[in-house]
């Protein structure tokens, strides 16, 4: 199949001048246009959309013009387009429609302006600002900057607003949310007093999801289940399916969702307005079966799929942010260094963006607890205080934690951390790792002279 | 575009519509049903269907066994994860072993799950040689935690649960439905739990790279390391010992158990 080795493909933005940005239901007509030239279209935001173009579909700037007619036509606007390898560079190309050729985007992104940042959602017009009275104008002289200092001076965000302006990091589209007519819906005669009769249902109506969608060459990678109920209330869930998925597959996933519900509303079930009187399936994400298909050939083994479908099943029943993926990500303190997100409905943490000094080395604390309160003594029961000059008032002798008073053992630091110091947000704070008598080691920061132990290693 | 172009290849391919595809696809997935990341137990055939041999479950051989680091392989009954293992949780060091015990199972690409255990951080189990890719940190509180460890038992690898959040029943159901899935239950022993195939228990936790640094009033050093002695017990009887670096470290080598065997 031809996966590997194709050109990867390019990004097309159309862009909408004049667009009244408030107006987002006008723009269902220029989306449905874009739908027939392509299936995948994401709405940046009103006026904007973006699209992939596909490697040797044919001449980019033939289809472009096609492109403008069919939405000057249909709305009579100016349109303008923009073509690049990536999003970003693709979005600032349609600014004045030019096609940026193939492998080009570093270079032409490195003569743009560097208020153009602004574009990535990453960077305050402010910093933008500040970015110019420091003489980098450009987001060639931007880029130039070395990732730490950037990173160091003004945050992780912006550090990833530099790696997009290098053209390192590419955010893939989103697909278009879900069509409205592939939606499938039953709607029984008397209503579904409990889950089992709506279980029931879910079999026949996912089969004819499928059949649809079947039907047009496509399948989802969203599953939206909505129920109404009897009492007016509309229940509704987006999930993430694999595009293989089996009707039995989404009928499972309809059936948890259900009961999902029947648990979040407690004991009290069986109530005459609990009754489920619509049942609907809408895919979104529409891929093709031949895109979908490239899940066949590097395929997934057998427990990895049966993991995944506990684990949705684990999310059906405690919700979607129940179940987490941890990764390292930006940042220095303990929380700032290890970020999560709920899996499979929110995109992954960033990894990391750059080098950030001053992270403790040696394996982190096992435990981090709710950050309580301890105080730090000397020998003569004065309490210690972190100093600005980066050592302590005195030698620690006892941590009093909890009532209790616990000789310390061992400890190394203080590590201070000053971060932001150039603006109202800074944090000023040092580090401490204690072992006590008992045999317990605490990592312990202090900051506006007040000690708390934010990781045990335990 | 994309949809004549899936029509044109799928014309090539001789299929009329999607669903003839889907039809490919299920067989292919039979196909690749073999398991990859871990290894079927000696003498269970991985075939399936042979899982309906209910009546052997309590004393049969478990059906997968997950490979874990060298350095822990001695403390378990089959050399690797399998069925029951108990951490005693009260003890210093008991979340250090836990992340070095997910270590192995993890980088073999198990999906394992911790359930109902908030604020643990998890970049050590980073540092003890996990992959956070493959752990799903669930939370879930008070009932909800028998709820969503049922659901996992169908088919994560590995599952950590708290033992005081089920009821000894609700954990005797849960047992015998993951002997049945093939899924390794990790009791976080909060409360004792009635035989586990091998209970790990840290007797002492030894923090390295912290001094005394009297009289100073910088502290030099720094935490980086940590040594367990680990003491397991098996249902067959027998205690034997490790020590473990969850972290690294081992001046006596990279992750090569102290010393191990059977002791009365």
């Amino acid at each position: 199949m031809p996966v590997s080795g194709r050109a990867p493909s390019r990004t097309l933005v159309a862009r909408l001048p004049d667009w009244d940005e408030e107006d987002a239901a006008g723009f269902a007509p220029v989306l449905d246009a874009l739908d027939l030239l392509t299936p995948y279209v994401e709405v940046l935001e009103p006026g904007i959309a973006a699209v992939p173009l596909r490697a040797g579909a044919g001449d980019e700037a033939v289809f472009c013009e096609r492109l403008i007619d069919t939405v000057t036509g249909l709305v009579g606007q100016d349109c303008l387009t923009g073509v690049a390898d990536g999003l970003f560079a693709a979005v600032l190309a349609a600014q004045d429609g030019r096609i940026v050729p193939r492998g080009g985007d570093a270079a032409f992104l490195a003569g743009r302006d560097v208020t153009d940042l602004r574009f990535t959602g990453l960077v305050e017009p402010e910093d933008c600002e500040t970015l110019r009275h420091l003489g980098i104008d450009t987001l060639g002289a931007f880029t130039a900057l070395p990732a730490a200092a950037v990173a160091e001076r003004f945050g992780p965000q912006v550090r990833r607003a530099q790696r997009l302006a290098a053209g390192e990091l590419v955010r893939p589209l989103v697909p278009l949310p879900a069509v409205p007519e592939f939606s499938v819906e039953a709607v029984p005669e008397t209503p579904f007093a409990t889950v089992e009769q709506a279980v029931v249902a879910a079999r026949p109506l996912a089969e004819r999801l499928t059949a649809v969608l079947d039907a047009h060459h496509l399948t989802c990678t969203r599953l939206t289940v909505t129920a109404r109920t009897a009492a007016g209330l509309v229940r509704e869930r987006t999930w993430q399916t694999d595009p293989a998925a089996t009707a039995a597959d989404l009928a499972r996933r309809v059936r948890w969702q259900l009961e999902g519900w029947r648990l979040a509303a407690g004991e009290d079930d069986g109530t005459e307005g609990d009754a489920v009187t619509v049942l609907a399936l809408a895919p979104g994400g529409l891929i093709g079966v031949l895109d979908a298909a490239r899940g066949l050939w590097d395929f997934k083994d057998a427990a990895t799929a049966r993991a995944e479908a506990a684990l949705r099943h684990a999310q059906t029943l405690l919700g979607p942010e129940a179940v987490r993926i941890a990764a390292r990500t930006d940042g220095r303190g303990l929380d700032e260094r290890a970020g999560t997100a709920a899996w499979e409905a929110e995109p992954p943490p960033p990894a990391p963006s750059g080098p950030w000094p001053g992270i403790l080395a040696g394996p982190p604390p096992a435990v981090v607890g709710e950050g309580e309160d301890v105080e730090v003594l000397d020998a003569s029961g004065a309490r210690v205080r972190a100093l600005a000059r980066g050592d302590l008032s005195a030698t620690p002798a006892t941590v009093s934690l909890g009532g209790r008073r616990l000789r310390v053992s061992g400890w190394a630091g203080p590590w201070p951390v000053s971060e932001r110091w150039w603006d109202g947000r800074s944090r000023r704070y040092a580090r401490l790792q204690v072992e006590l008598s008992d045999g317990r080691a605490a990592l312990l920061a202090c900051e506006g002279g007040r000690w708390r132990a934010v990781g045990w290693y335990d | 575009m994309a949809t004549t172009v899936a029509a044109a290849l799928a014309a090539e391919l001789g299929l009329r519509t999607g669903a003839d595809l889907r039809r490919a696809a299920d067989a292919g997935a039979v196909a690749a049903a073999a398991p990859g990341a871990v290894r079927p137990a000696a003498g269970t055939p991985a075939a399936p269907g042979q899982g309906e041999s209910r009546s052997a479950a309590p004393t049969g051989p478990p059906k997968t066994i997950l490979p874990v680091t060298p350095d822990i392989s001695g403390l378990l009954p089959h050399g690797g994860l399998a069925t029951v293992t108990a951490i005693t949780a009260d003890r210093r060091g008991a979340t250090s072993l836990l992340w070095r015990l997910l270590a192995g199972p993890t980088g073999a690409g198990a999906w394992c799950a911790l359930v109902g255990m908030p604020d643990r951080y998890p970049l050590a189990a980073e540092a003890a040689g996990a992959d956070l890719g493959r752990i799903a940190f669930v939370s879930a509180a008070g009932p909800r935690i028998a709820d969503a460890a049922g659901a996992l038992a169908e088919g994560v690898a590995a599952m950590v649960v708290p033992s005081d959040g089920l009821t000894p029943p609700q954990a005797r159901r849960l047992t015998a439905r993951a002997r049945k899935g093939g899924t390794a239950i990790i009791w976080w022993e909060t409360r004792p739990v009635a035989g586990p195939d091998a209970r790990l228990k840290v007797t002492r936790a030894d923090w390295k790279g912290l001094r005394a640094n009297t009289g100073r009033l910088w502290g030099s050093g720094g935490l980086d390391a940590c040594e367990l002695d680990v003491t397991a017990h098996w249902r067959s009887g027998g205690a034997h010992r490790a020590r473990v670096w969850p972290y690294g470290g081992d001046p006596a080598g990279p992750a090569t158990p102290w010393s191990w065997g059977e002791c009365p």
